[in-house]
Order: structure tokens, then sequence, then C-alpha cells
């Protein structure tokens, strides 16, 4: 008795300690309540114009610009049915004065990325904000039109790899996170959940797209089709993402373990995880908010 | 696809699902920082200009002289924890609709009427967010059936289960609702805003 009890005690510790690395859980901007925003050609042009920083950055780069190629090329890897073309050509149109759909954020299809001292007269990034993705999406069908990326050129910028550096934020991740944004792609631990993924809100020493976050922009851009339905569960109110077969391998090698010290019976289902109390759901969707 | 994994009891299991919770534990709690500067509560009732409790009465879209789309959204029913007193008070959002189409940033704050919130509140009308560290100085209040009174939760609507060594603290895995009886009241919440108010921890 007491030993089924520390058992199932150990578990519930284990598996809210262990539940970042496990099941999907990403989240998108959506249009409709439901959809995600996306962009239908299947591509997108990111004009870098972060300029020269005057030094060696720590990761052996000597532009700004660099980092952005670098990050784009992380997403091109992975996402399949999006890729990125940057560019530091060209002329830079400002995206707070040059017309476009929608007010302040410039011409259609356009995504420049630049330093500035507040949004394109929405107001100044103030003591908190570090970088602001802004994006423009039409109503009806979630095109985006396009989503500048404005870099607050107060902060002490740099560029590495691996753990966070005091008093230096590095560059290439939250570019990285921020392109994540301009593909529509949301923040999963919005809602409560505990993911290791890049596009987390709390950048940390992860410095590359994780599971979570390749699965989400693969469910956004499965080769130009249309995201996967989201179904919704019985549990919370919440949309659950479609399952991913490598995020179901995860859920079962996280459980086996589980398994084995709690001597109880677990059913990995490939659209929520339920586990007893404290039931366990990966989530999806603003609706969890 | 579900998989069933049926019950063994061997040593090895234990050291792997030991080995299994520190990985995952140091991955847990490594360093942090955000695209937006991390608060701590202090910092929220420190910055924040006014503090207020209250109800969304109403949202709707605008645009300032820039052409910028704003939100605009006006709480009523005002308790104010801090700054002067005030029956409503309407703060400016960055992003919002205009026309076929919708401007976005992704870590803003979306509300709507009905809603009761508490909000730390910081250069409204000057930064793109009005709230000390966005979505950190918004919480929503619901009433919680089992314990009969309001509890206050996240922006996200996680409950919070207390503030510990200045930090807000979510109640983690609730997805069936588990964890509700460790959520953190309005009573509280608000007595701990007047706590840190009169005794400043910075």
């Amino acid at each position: 008795m007491l030993r089924a009890l520390v058992g199932r005690l150990a578990v519930l510790v284990i598996l809210a300690a262990a539940s970042p690395n496990a099941g999907a859980a990403f989240t998108c901007e959506v249009y409709d309540g439901e959809n995600c925003i996306r962009w239908l050609e299947g591509q997108a042009t990111v004009k870098s114009f972060l300029g020269n920083p005057g030094q060696v950055l720590i990761n052996g780069t000597i532009t700004w610009d660099q980092n952005t190629f670098l990050a784009a090329g992380d997403w091109n890897t992975i996402s399949g049915g999006l890729r990125y073309n940057v560019t530091t050509e060209g002329e830079l149109r400002d995206p707070c004065t040059t017309p476009g759909p929608c007010p302040g954020t410039g011409a259609a299809g356009e995504n420049p990325v630049i330093f500035r001292s507040s949004v394109c007269g929405g107001g100044s990034f103030g003591p908190d904000v570090i970088a602001q993705t802004v994006s423009c999406f039409r109503r009806d069908n979630g095109a985006i039109v396009n989503a500048p990326v404005f870099f607050n050129q107060n902060v002490g910028w740099n560029a590495y790899d691996g753990n966070l550096i005091s008093g230096a934020t590095d560059i290439r991740r939250v570019l990285l996170h921020e392109l994540g944004h301009v593909a529509g792609l949301g923040h999963p631990d919005d809602a409560g959940q505990n993911m290791l993924a890049i596009m987390n809100r709390r950048i940390s020493s992860l410095d590359r797209p994780q599971q979570d976050d390749i699965d989400g922009m693969r469910s956004i851009y499965t080769g130009g089709q249309p995201p996967p339905p989201v179904t919704t569960s019985g549990g919370g109110g919440c949309n659950v993402a479609p399952a991913q077969s490598s995020g179901a391998l995860g859920l079962a090698l996280l459980a086996l373990p589980l398994a084995l010290l709690g001597g109880r019976r677990w059913l990995l289902g490939d659209r929520c995880l339920r586990s007893g109390r404290p039931g366990w759901v990966p989530l999806r969707g603003r609706d969890c908010r | 696809m579900a998989y069933r994994i049926c019950r063994t009891h061997t040593a090895s299991g234990r050291l792997a699902a030991v080995s299994a919770f520190l990985l995952a534990w140091a991955l847990v709690h490594s360093a942090n920082a955000m695209v937006v500067v991390e608060r701590d509560f202090p910092d929220l009732v420190e910055r924040a200009e006014t503090i207020v409790a209250g109800t969304v009465a109403e949202v709707r879209n605008a645009q300032k002289d820039s052409g910028a789309p704003i939100t605009l959204v006006t709480v009523s029913d005002l308790s104010v924890l801090k700054g002067g007193a005030r029956e409503s008070i309407t703060l400016e959002f960055y992003g919002g609709v205009s026309g076929e189409y919708a401007v976005r940033v992704p870590d803003m704050p979306t509300f709507a009427p009905g809603e009761r919130v508490v909000l730390f509140i910081a250069g409204n009308g000057e930064n793109v967010c009005p709230l000390v560290g966005v979505w950190q100085g918004s919480f929503r209040v619901r009433f919680d059936e089992a314990l009969g009174t309001d509890v206050v939760t996240t922006n996200g609507g996680t409950p919070i289960a207390g503030i510990v060594g200045n930090k807000v603290r979510r109640v983690e895995n609730v997805g069936d609702g588990g964890g509700a009886a460790a959520a953190l009241t309005l009573d509280e919440f608000r007595q701990r805003i007047a706590d840190e108010l009169a005794s400043p921890s910075h």
C-alpha cells in the first residue's frame, strides 16, 4: 500500500518535472478562433537590415544579418512547407511609412528585420520589450501579408550559442524565435504548458528549434496544404493538437519509467494524454487562454 | 494509435525513472531570459503606475494619429489598488483590426467584455503595451466553485499557486482541474499587493 502510494507520488513529481519534453503543444496565431495564419505561397522574403555591430560577435559572425541567415536556415532545414528567402540587398522601405494593407507594417510581402526604439507609431518598446514581430493578415482566410520584426536598439546584443550570458542578449536565438512568429507560430507556454521549445516566450539556453517547434511548423505548412483540423478534447475546454509520430514516441519513452515506477497502466493516446489526476493534456490554440 | 505500457517492477526500471527525472529537472531549471524582460512580483508592484481590479466593459478598435491600429480596452467597476481613485480606465494596446486585415502582436494580451482582471499598468498611451512586463502584468479572475471564492490566474488562464521567493508561481498540470484547491484567491492576491506597497521587497 505504502509502496504503491510512494510510487504514484513519485510519478506525479516526475510528470510535473518531465512534461516539457513530451507531447505536441505548439500553438499558432489564429484568424478565426481555430485555424492558423500562414503564408499561402509557402515562402516568405525576409529583408535583414540589422547592419554591422562593429566587432566580431561571440559566435564568429561579423554582421547581425549573418545571424538572420543562420536563423532562417535553421527553419528552412526542418520546416518543409515554408521557405524563408533572406536578403540584405535592395532598399529598406520603412515599414512605418510605406503604404500597405495594414497601416504601420509596410508593403505586402516585405518583412524587414530592423533595429528601432519604437514600433511604428504604436508606442515605444518601453523598458520591458526587447524584440517584437507585428503580423498583418487577412481576416477571412488567415493569409499573412507581412510581418516586420523590430529589435529594440537599446538592448545589449551579441550572438552566441549555448547558455545565456548575463548582459549580452543572443540575437541569433531571438531571431529564430521571431522568425517563428513570422511563420505564424505562437507561444506553447502561453496556456501554462511546460514544453521545451524555442517558441516559448521565455527564452532559455535552447538555441535551436526543438521537436515541438518542428511539429508546429510542419503542422501549419504541410506541403502547402491547410493545417490539420483542430479537435476538441473534453478536458479543460481546450483544443488538442494532432499527434505527431515522433511526439507519440517521446510520450512512450517518457511513460516507460513512469509505468515501471508507479506500477499503473498508462494509456498514451494520439489526441490527449490522460494519466489520472492531475490530468495532463497537450494543448493548442488561443482557446486555451 | 495508442501505446499501452504494463506494470513491471525492476531495479533498472527505477534507475531509469530516476535518471529521467534528474534529466528533466535539469532541463526545466535551465537559465531563463525573455524576449520580454522578466518581472518578478515586487517589480510589477513597483513599476506599475496604477494597479486596478475590475471588469472589462468594452473592447474596440481604433487608430492612433500615426495611423497605427490599436485596441482600446475599457475596464470599469474598478477597485484601485495603486494610484488615484477613478471609476474606469481605458488602455491602449498596439494591434487591432483595420478593414479586411488584422494586425496582431503575438505577445499582446487580449480581452473580452465581461472578463474580470487585475492589471499592473504603466506607460498607457506611450508604450506598445500599457502593462508592466506585457502579459506578466495581466491577471484574470474567475469564480472557483470548489473553493466558493474568486481565484486569480495568469494572463493565460493558469491558476496561481502563490508568490514564492518574489516569483508568481503557477499551479502546474491542471488540465482536468486538479490543483484548483491550491489557487491563490483574489483576496489573498490583493493583500499581497497591499503588503508589497506597504513594505517593498526591493
